[in-house]
């Protein structure tokens, strides 16, 4: 059934100009990922190689590209999600190896279930995003690149909160069969020391330090896949399992100290991949089912005793073809379906809740056009959703929604170490079943949600030094603007629960911009700023011309080290978050961060085990001093605030992780 | 999660924990009024001068859910489940109160009595009703309820009405472990001298109490929320038991709050299952009831002032677009369609009380 196709890399072009094209052949070795010079479409690639310290996760390091934001409900392990230049959460589609974990928009994936060690490279598609991921989101995609390298490694750490990460890959392959798996264990307390103002902002004697109760987490997940080589086809099977098993702390005035989630997940996905002459493409069937049981008997997270059990399923087909016609022209397309259901259960509830389902198909046909030896490419694209909402049962809005939505993009590449990139688009995204339906704990959803649409546009520019130096440097930088009609926006209401809820217009406009410094094979460093101004354009005197919830005008991030031969790293990190609001009516802000971290890593030689210590947030920093009344510019007085994302949930203080690694087999810049 | 926002947003049915005492202060010439914006994520205080009814709006934040009561002079906010403190203002000192002290964690304090040398706060997430010293604001001590706790182990602490240096208390007893269902529901008396629980007296379910100036008695609410099965009545505070005078039955609709200016006038609020709203003069002598105007507005949270009723108004259930604001009758003239609507508030009032 899922007999064709697909291949992410473009066609071999013969390049006529000293412009390298970034044509690969589908059976070459496995591509490390797309080229950012190449492609109109603003994109970081991110490894966690061995400038990465032991302690990151793949929230922290997505949070490193440039146009992100990550925010944490705590610590390591802790729920995190990512916004891309300002658009919600859940306009940022997840992909893991090409499977979306949230199809246009259903859900927000929580990164912190993902374990960094499994993947080779994260792909960060900020706007414009390649057909192949089908019908893109107004935000971007993150894409997940799991390991497919022969060999072996493990390693195991201990640090802060007892936390314990350990985790295992392995690859083997016989003739025309190749398989590989990863496992990683991650247990944790989470029970760190925060700063708690009791609430009351003109109290100062009240302020205290607390410890958090009830977050303790065990997680285990990873992945195992076979693959089979038969002539121009390849055959995959993927499992990849997830168990999650944490208390739910609830927020700092309304501490839960006995409520459980229980998380179940798997995602089984079968993908053949073919090539031809001309043409190349894949079929990917997947399934991905998710079972949430939340036990909170005392009605700690909201009032309601709750004992529900959230099964959610999710079968979907993409099927993705490429042509090569000539080698100007390029055209690819993604065919996409799902169904996604939601049944919820709760043993304790005077009524049922319906079981609900939609069906959503999706299009986006596109093709690469390279004129004047490939100095100057456009890619235009039209991407279509369908959704049938006569599942849903007591939804407010439309019983069918859809959207034929057109988006371009152009590269200009005059030398072969300079390009220019500009896109632009049009996007929807249908309000998904937890926005609508969603009771859990402290997230409740809403029936009459309308689906979300908006314009997207950036421009932008990439230069790399010269290969022949020994310094590599790359610079990034663009500008984007994001305009949205029906904006959904997460609130928190006065007990600090969230709905969702529309905003009317808004509009999102910034900068980005990226440093990547390898110099003298001793220092590596990467800088990414990220500015932007985000403005509510209801004409409520209220909300008019505020900034939107939780988009923070200023992020900063830094990562550097030193190593020699890689017998000994030392690295340091800087993140900074500016102040941001958590309400539309900007009356309530988040104190700014700045965060330091820093590692120092020893490895005798390559074939010895390597031993890290790394630090998070080396200062400790657990407050900042605030404007007490952020309503008045005018009001001189400030208050201590605890460091924070979401009101009444702190991140942690200082975090020591010590870790262990060993791999025998593969070379140093496989590390997985 | 609906049921436990009735039980600590004051705009929806039979939860008032607002003391509607009325027509005890001809001199007040300004109400001070919390206001909240629709999704309950932000709260400022505002003021509305009662002669022109002129609105000072956005003057300070508050918190998003919150009560606000004068006594004893002080203008008290009262952060509710989520925020869990008090603050105390002088009234018309808005800058910073002159005190702030948290109710404990989820501790979702309802009310303020000043009472025999003490400021008693009652909490509707705890088992203790506090004692404040208000010149130090340290805590006094607290006045155990736990004896009278229902099958979730918390009494469910309403409203308090002081009469004679004794507070009396309804206790709501509904079962937060098992959907909020009711278990009963009490009234208990409190000696403000001593701070102890003197003697308790069993009431329909979910009772609320409300003042009626001059009157030795006081007025109880009772009902569970979505259902026609509850009454206003007196309350004999000798004997502690209720007199009913008005059904939902009867009425057909859910009585939702009540402020009486005095003994023969009041005004009481009703819910319909259209999810309309109607204001009526009801006088409990003679049972009488007079329709003064029905709304889509969520009405909620009034107040007597004189002869005048404030009702506050939040978007409707069923057209969120519905005129939000302040609404004040006249309960003695009571001539229906004469009701006055303010609604210039950057959010919608969610409680208000008179300086």
């Amino acid at each position: 059934m899922f007999f064709l196709f697909s291949a992410p890399a473009a066609f071999a072009a013969e390049p006529v100009a000293d412009v390298p094209s970034e044509t690969v052949q589908v059976e070459a070795p496995a591509p490390r990922g797309p080229d950012p010079a190449s492609t109109s479409a603003a994109v970081t690639v991110l490894r966690a190689d061995a400038s990465t310290p032991a302690s990151a996760d793949v929230a922290s390091l997505v949070e490193s590209a440039a146009g992100t934001s990550v925010q944490r409900l705590g610590g390591l392990g802790d729920f995190a999600a990512v916004s891309i230049r300002g658009a919600s959460l859940r306009h940022v589609e997840v992909f893991l190896d090409g499977v979306p974990l949230n199809p246009d928009g259903a859900g927000v994936v929580n990164l912190a279930e993902l374990p960094l060690g499994a993947f080779e490279r994260i792909e960060v598609w900020r706007g414009n995003a390649p057909v192949s991921f089908g019908a893109a989101p107004l935000g971007g995609v993150v894409n997940l690149v799991t390991w497919q390298t022969d060999g072996g490694a493990v390693s195991a750490g201990y640090g802060s909160y007892q936390t314990i990460k350990a985790d295992a890959y392995g690859a083997l392959t016989r003739g025309k069969l190749d398989g590989n798996a990863f496992a990683e264990v991650l247990s944790t307390q989470g029970d760190y020391r925060y700063f708690d103002d009791n609430a009351t902002v003109f109290n100062l004697l009240d302020d205290h330090i607390r410890i958090r109760a009830n977050n303790d987490k065990l997680q285990v997940g990873g992945f195992v896949r076979g693959r089979a080589s038969l002539g121009d086809w390849r055959l995959s099977l993927t499992d990849a399992p997830l168990y999650r098993d944490e208390g739910l702390p609830g927020s700092v005035n309304l501490p839960a100290e006995n409520a459980r989630l229980t998380t179940i997940r798997n995602l089984a996905v079968a993908r053949a991949e073919g090539h031809g002459g001309v043409w190349a493409g894949s079929a990917t069937l997947w399934h991905l089912g998710r079972r949430e049981a939340l036990v909170d008997l005392d009605g700690e997270l909201d009032g309601a005793a709750r004992e529900e059990t959230d099964l959610s399923d999710t079968v979907g087909l993409r099927v993705t073809a490429t042509a090569a016609p000539a080698a100007w022209f390029q055209p690819s397309t993604t065919l996409g379906g799902h169904r996604e259901a939601l049944d919820v259960t709760d043993t304790r509830a005077t009524e049922d809740e319906p079981a609900r389902a939609r069906l959503v198909g999706t299009a986006a046909v596109g093709t690469d056009l390279r004129f004047w030896n490939d100095r100057l490419t456009l890619s235009p694209v039209v991407q279509g959703v369908a959704i049938d909402n006569r599942q849903l049962q007591d939804a407010d809005g439309d019983v069918f929604i859809s959207s034929i939505d057109p988006r371009l993009g152009v590269l200009v590449r005059p030398t072969r170490w300079l390009s220019l990139k500009a896109n632009g688009g049009h996007y929807l995204r249908a309000p998904d079943l937890v926005e609508m339906f969603g009771n859990h704990g402290n997230l409740e959803g809403n029936p009459s949600l309308l689906p979300e649409r908006g314009w997207q546009a950036d421009c932008g520019i990439r230069g790399e030094a010269p290969r022949t130096w020994p310094v590599r440097l790359t610079v990034d930088a663009g500008a984007f603007w994001l305009a949205s009609e029906d904006r959904i926006v997460w609130v928190q209401n006065s007990q600090q629960s969230f709905t969702p809820v529309n905003f009317g217009e808004t509009r999102v406009q910034g900068v980005e911009a990226a440093l990547e410094l390898q110099a003298f094979n001793l220092v590596d460093s990467d800088t990414s700023v990220t500015w932007q101004q985000s403005r509510n354009l209801s004409t409520d005197s209220a909300y008019a011309q505020n900034e939107l919830p939780r988009t923070p005008p200023l992020t900063i991030s830094e990562a550097v080290s030193v190593h020699w031969e890689e017998r000994v790293r030392v690295g340091y990190s800087l993140s900074y978050t500016a102040a941001n609001f958590w309400d539309a009516a900007n009356l309530y802000r988040s104190a700014h961060r700045t965060l330091h971290g820093a590692f120092v890593r020893a490895q005798p030689t390559p074939k010895w085990p390597s031993l890290e210590l790394s630090v998070l947030n080396l200062t400790d920093t657990l407050t900042e001093v605030v404007p007490r009344n952020p309503a008045d510019p005018d009001d001189a007085s400030r208050a201590v605030s605890a460091i924070t994302d979401f009101a009444g949930y702190p991140l942690p203080g200082r975090t020591l992780l010590l870790t262990v690694r060993w791999q025998p087999s593969l070379p140093k810049e496989d590390r997985p | 999660m609906i049921l436990y926002a009735l039980a600590c947003a004051p705009e929806l049915p039979e939860d008032s924990a607002v003391d509607t005492a009325g027509g005890d202060d001809s001199s007040v010439a300004t109400a001070v009024v919390t206001t909240t914006s629709a999704d309950y994520a932000s709260g400022v205080l505002a003021t509305v001068d009662i002669a022109t009814m002129a609105i000072t709006d956005r003057i300070v934040t508050a918190p998003s859910d919150s009560q606000v009561l004068r006594e004893d002079g002080l203008i008290y906010v009262l952060g509710r489940s989520g925020a869990d403190l008090v603050r105390v203002y002088e009234p018309g000192s808005w800058a910073e109160p002159i005190q702030e002290f948290s109710t404990g964690d989820a501790s979702n304090p309802q009310d303020v009595k000043e009472c025999g040398g003490s400021v008693y706060v009652a909490l509707y997430g705890s088992t203790e009703v506090k004692k404040y010293d208000p010149d130090t604001w340290l805590l006094r001590g607290v006045v155990d309820l736990s004896s009278l706790a229902d099958s979730d182990g918390i009494p469910e602490v309403a409203n308090m009405i002081e009469r004679d240096g004794v507070l009396y208390v309804s206790l709501q007893q509904l079962d937060q472990d098992n959907s909020w269902v009711a278990n009963g529901g009490l009234v208990a008396s409190i000696d403000c001298a001593t701070g102890t629980l003197l003697q308790s007296w069993i009431a329909a379910p979910n009772p609320t109490l409300h003042d009626v100036p001059g009157s030795p008695k006081l007025m109880v609410r009772t009902g569970l929320y979505y259902q026609n099965d509850g009454a206003l009545g007196w309350f004999d505070l000798t004997t502690g038991t209720e007199e009913p005078r008005l059904t939902e039955a009867a009425i057909g609709e859910e009585i939702t709050d009540l402020a009486m200016v005095d003994a023969t006038h009041g005004v009481i609020l009703t819910h319909a299952e259209n999810h309309d709203f109607t204001a009526w003069c009801w006088n409990p002598d003679d049972n009488a009831l007079i329709e003064l105007f029905s709304t889509p507005s969520s009405v909620h949270g009034v107040k007597a002032v004189g002869n005048d009723v404030w009702i506050v108004a939040r978007a409707g259930w069923t057209q969120f677009m519905s005129p939000t604001g302040l609404i004040v009758v006249d309960a003695v003239a009571c001539v229906p369609g004469s009701e006055r609507w303010t609604t210039d508030f950057e959010f919608p009032p969610n409680a208000l009380d008179f300086y």
